[in-house]
């Protein structure tokens, strides 16, 4: 028994296990890669889904709807590797030499080593915290937590790093990605390409978007009108199923309340674990005596993550209902998550009397931690 | 290996030469072409194909028209533009001065 995905090919729907939806998108990833420079980058890809959707429907027939990965397997072979234009009327030696790199970097990419790559599932933003997590194997609630406390004590220095790794950290997009996400460093000369890299792709953005209009009206030219209305917009391609309309609403309502109860669960988390890393003890009451300090710590993440589970399986279920469009309500939903618990903080420190009071206390008390942290203090003291 | 090497890139030369021919003869699709190499020297796949005809069609050798199918979508169909004819001509030329050279030294 295997999974079925469903992934659309130069407009049109195919049913493919997952092993194959793989290996599929490993080949159009790839093809993507090597014509990047192409011109025509957008059109060739969209031939090559056209080819190899057509050679699928061969396979396909009244008894089986579903491609398998040794079927997909063969019709990538039959589809060859993918050869740009330059390469293909290269002299001699170029020739020779472009496709054993090619060659060589293909296999770079599969067998290459361990490194820290975003993690999309389950992000709450763009996954550094996962990935981070995934990197060091840990939890991701952890690595969360110990950023939001990073976070507040650096009065927001923290989420600079944030966006720096956002921005520098490639994401895992394939099983053998997802699998070297749990490993090893990855080094700066990539960092900096990475961060070209993405430059490229802002700049991009815009022309390929010109491009992609110029290229649906020329073919509309061609095609009968009956066609070109189905057509339009163009999908995406690897578009997951989309769920109900009913379905999305609902998530899109239910989104934002877990965001502001977690939100509320993580600021009461963050603060029990400050006060008891302080003071000893939780808004006057303290642990009994003769129990070690990380006790009590342990049992509040603990009871954090109890807490916390059943909301975040509910809202990775609203994720999946909002469908393949969901890049946008993950983001701000997990910026929500952020202000909040930041707002949070800050009107519980400055108007709630009891709060207040605390921190002023904490942060006096805090004052002859050897560490210099009085100037996050001063709003409080 | 070094003398396959050697061959692949003569193959590899050869190829747009070859698809100009395949193309002036008839209006023709990517299947159509692929057919018509296989079992050939020069069968190819598709991967190779689709960025070359797309550069070809860049530097304006050929051109293509979408045609509705029996079965299925819509395909492009490839024919040769003036330039790609004449660039078809002095290929032809070109070869057959290559081939008598070829000849000539044999002897």
């Amino acid at each position: 028994m295997n999974k079925v995905t469903t992934v659309n090919l130069n407009g049109k729907a195919y049913q493919v296990e997952e092993q194959a939806f793989e290996a599929l998108r490993a080949y159009l990833d790839e093809a993507a890669r090597l014509l990047a420079d192409d011109p025509d980058c957008r059109e060739i890809l969209a031939d090559l889904e056209q080819a190899i959707g057509d050679r699928g429907s061969r396979c396909l027939g009244a008894g089986k709807n579903v491609l398998g990965e040794a079927e997909m397997k063969r019709i990538l072979q039959e589809m060859g590797p993918v050869e740009t234009g330059a390469e293909a009327t290269a002299t001699a030696a170029a020739a020779g030499s472009t496709r054993d790199a090619g060659a060589a970097g293909a296999q770079r990419e599969t067998t290459g080593p361990k490194r820290l790559y975003l993690v999309k599932e389950g992000e709450m933003i763009a996954g550094v915290c996962n990935g981070l997590a995934a990197y060091f194997g840990v939890d991701p609630t952890i690595v969360r937590l110990v950023f939001v406390v990073l976070l507040v004590l650096s009065s927001g220095l923290f989420g600079i790093a944030y966006l720096v790794l956002m921005f520098v950290v490639p994401t895992a997009k394939t099983a053998e990605e997802r699998a070297a996400a749990r490993g090893l460093p990855f080094n700066a000369q990539e960092l900096i390409e990475q961060a070209k890299r993405h430059y490229g792709d802002l700049k991009d953005s815009h022309q390929r978007w010109r491009d992609r209009r110029r290229h649906n009206k020329e073919r509309a030219f061609w095609r009968p009108r009956e066609q070109r209305a189905s057509e339009e917009p163009q999908a995406r391609p690897f578009e997951r199923p989309q769920s109900g309309y009913g379905a999305r609403v609902a998530a899109g309502i239910v989104l934002p309340l877990i965001c502001v109860i977690s939100a509320a669960l993580t600021v009461a988390c963050i603060f029990t674990l400050v006060s008891l890393l302080t003071t000893g003890g939780i808004l006057g009451w303290s642990p009994p005596v003769d129990a070690p300090p990380w006790v009590a710590i342990g049992a509040v993440i603990a009871a954090y993550a109890i807490v916390a589970a059943p909301l975040r399986a509910l809202r990775y279920a609203s994720y999946e209902a909002l469908g393949p469009r969901r890049g946008w309500f993950v983001f701000w939903d997990g910026v929500l998550w952020i202000a909040l618990v930041i707002v949070a903080w800050w009107i519980a420190a400055h108007y709630v009397p009891g709060v207040s009071e605390f921190f002023r206390h904490l942060f006096q008390d805090w004052r002859d931690v050897p560490y210099d942290f009085a100037w996050v203090a001063a709003p409080w003291v | 290996m070094t003398s396959d090497v050697k061959f692949l890139a003569i193959r590899k030369g050869l190829l747009e030469f070859i698809l100009l021919k395949i193309v002036s003869a008839d209006k023709v699709y990517v299947a159509d072409i692929l057919g018509r190499l296989e079992g050939t020297e020069f069968a190819t796949q598709e991967g190779t194909l689709y960025p070359l005809l797309s550069k070809m069609r860049r530097e304006n050798l050929v051109d293509y028209e979408w045609q509705e199918s029996e079965a299925g979508p819509p395909r492009k169909y490839y024919r040769l533009t003036a330039k790609g004819r004449a660039q078809l001509t002095e290929l032809n030329d070109y070869w057959r001065d290559i081939n008598r050279t070829v000849q000539q030294l044999e002897r």
